[in-house]
């Protein structure tokens, strides 16, 4: 903690650097708020994710022009639409930070943690935010019906989860590299398989199909905590 | 070495190729320095510098010169963490501590690519990185962008100033923690007179509490150093 004297006076030029930079609450509320206020006055990264979580299903609704579609098509295609507006705007938070050469700074004045999960957070809140405009929008244009809304809620969100904590590592690992989005494209679908087999699996009986949606849901579930894991232990190599 | 009036006795260090001149033995009453051992640094292929050596003791000051690509900024970088050197080592030698390679967090950065966050603005790019290192506030970070003729710019657009105020927030940013490293890469390219004397006198504090590495090619920023260290 910095002193209660106060640090920042001419006079206080003599005394030692303030502590090193803290993993804290406080730390991870001013990554998430700084994304946040950034996010605010330029609106790049909502408006990438809404432009395609929305006018994916527009696309599909002509192409398929009033078919009914099963339970498993439509989840497939929800899942695909969602995990590709992800991709498309998630990376934004870390190449925003290259493109502003304030990784460097970043490097120096924060705590490695408090970055990742103040990152992952932002990201999700982005996630859901947009997800408010184009989940309706897919279920109304693609004639969608929900039977268990608990269910495609708790599939969503844990979706969510795991595309908001991959997105965390793996935009890390690509902010540095010359083609950045392509490259976290290229990280990322291999690895966030898994979880979108599993909440296609999940929103499919959501949406009617008869099949066993427990075992999706722990599926997805221990598979955000696995990524959950494998961030927290590697996003100091990573970042250093 | 700073004789007893003041001003700046400058003694040039010369880095040559293969060759390394360090600077003379540490007095007792240095706390701390930061020690430059036979670093080198390659990019692919490219090298950048090689075997560079010094010592810089708490309380010095020191220019990095040298011709256009020689190398200042990546020793800079180094000297931070933000890269590492090929060969040799960077120390932060503490009285009681034992050698650390973990500079980073002492450091302050002032570098000309603006490292700021344009969507933010003055106020919210120092108090982000206030919360990085506990609680300050909002009073108090006001009162420090006084002297940086900040205070009144507080809720414009770091991105919409001029960029003579966007390098004064630069220099606020780098030094609001006191650190005990202030690495300056051309701190004064884009700054007026006043900003030149505010400069002078944010490099003289820091002979208080720590080293300053300037990296300059103008010779006026250089006369703020006491000696050189040239690439």
């Amino acid at each position: 903690m910095i002193p209660a004297e106060p640090a920042l006076t001419r006079a206080s030029a003599a005394m030692p650097c303030v502590a090193p930079p803290l993993m804290s609450l406080r730390a991870v509320r001013a990554v998430f708020w700084k994304e946040w206020q950034s996010e605010w006055r330029t609106r790049a990264s909502v408006k990438a994710i809404a432009l395609f979580a929305i006018a994916a299903p527009i696309a599909l609704s002509f192409s398929v022009a009033g078919q009914r579609l099963s339970p498993e098509v439509l989840a497939g295609a929800l899942w695909t639409t969602l995990l590709f507006a992800a991709l498309i705007g998630l990376s934004r938070a870390w190449v925003k930070e290259e493109e502003n050469n304030t990784l460097a700074l970043l490097r120096l004045g924060c705590a490695s943690e408090a970055v990742l999960w103040g990152k992952v957070l932002w990201n999700g809140v982005l996630l859901l935010a947009t997800q408010l405009a184009a989940v309706p929008i897919f279920i109304v244009l693609l004639d969608a019906r929900v039977s268990n809304v608990p269910l495609f809620v708790l599939a969503l969100l844990l979706g969510d989860a795991g595309l908001a904590i991959a997105s965390g590592l793996l935009g890390a690992m690509s902010s540095g590299a010359r083609a950045r989005g392509a490259l976290f494209c290229a990280i990322a679908v291999p690895i966030l398989l898994p979880l979108l087999v599993s909440a296609s699996w999940a929103t499919a009986v959501a949406f009617g199909a008869r099949h066993d949606a427990q075992s999706a849901l722990q599926a997805m579930a221990a598979y955000d905590v696995a990524l959950l894991a494998a961030s927290w232990m590697l996003f100091d190599f990573v970042w250093n | 070495m700073q004789n007893e009036t003041g001003s700046a006795e400058m003694e040039t260090l010369t880095v040559a190729e293969g060759a390394h001149r360090s600077t003379s033995s540490s007095p007792a009453s240095f706390a701390s320095s930061l020690q430059c051992s036979a670093v080198g640094k390659r990019f692919g292929t490219r090298v950048v510098m090689r075997d560079v050596s010094f010592e810089v003791k708490s309380g010095e000051v020191v220019a990095v010169v040298g011709r256009n690509g020689a190398g200042k900024s990546t020793l800079l970088r180094l000297v931070a963490g933000l890269t590492r050197p090929t060969v040799g080592s960077i120390r932060w030698l503490e009285e009681g501590t034992q050698h650390s390679d973990n500079l980073g967090w002492r450091c302050g950065l002032c570098a000309p690519d603006a490292p700021l966050y344009r969507e933010l603005t003055v106020g919210e790019n120092l108090e982000f990185w206030a919360q990085m290192r506990g609680a300050v506030s909002r009073e108090e970070l006001q009162a420090f962008l006084e002297r940086f003729q900040l205070r009144t710019r507080w809720n414009d657009l770091a991105g919409e100033l001029s960029s003579g105020l966007r390098a004064r927030l630069q220099l606020a940013v780098a030094t609001w923690h006191r650190p005990s490293v202030l690495l300056l890469d051309e701190p004064g390219a884009n700054l007026d007179e006043a900003g030149r004397t505010l400069l002078r006198e944010i490099v003289d504090e820091q002979r208080v509490r720590g080293v300053t590495l300037l990296a300059t090619n103008d010779a006026r920023e250089a006369e703020l150093a006491d000696r050189r260290v040239e690439l």
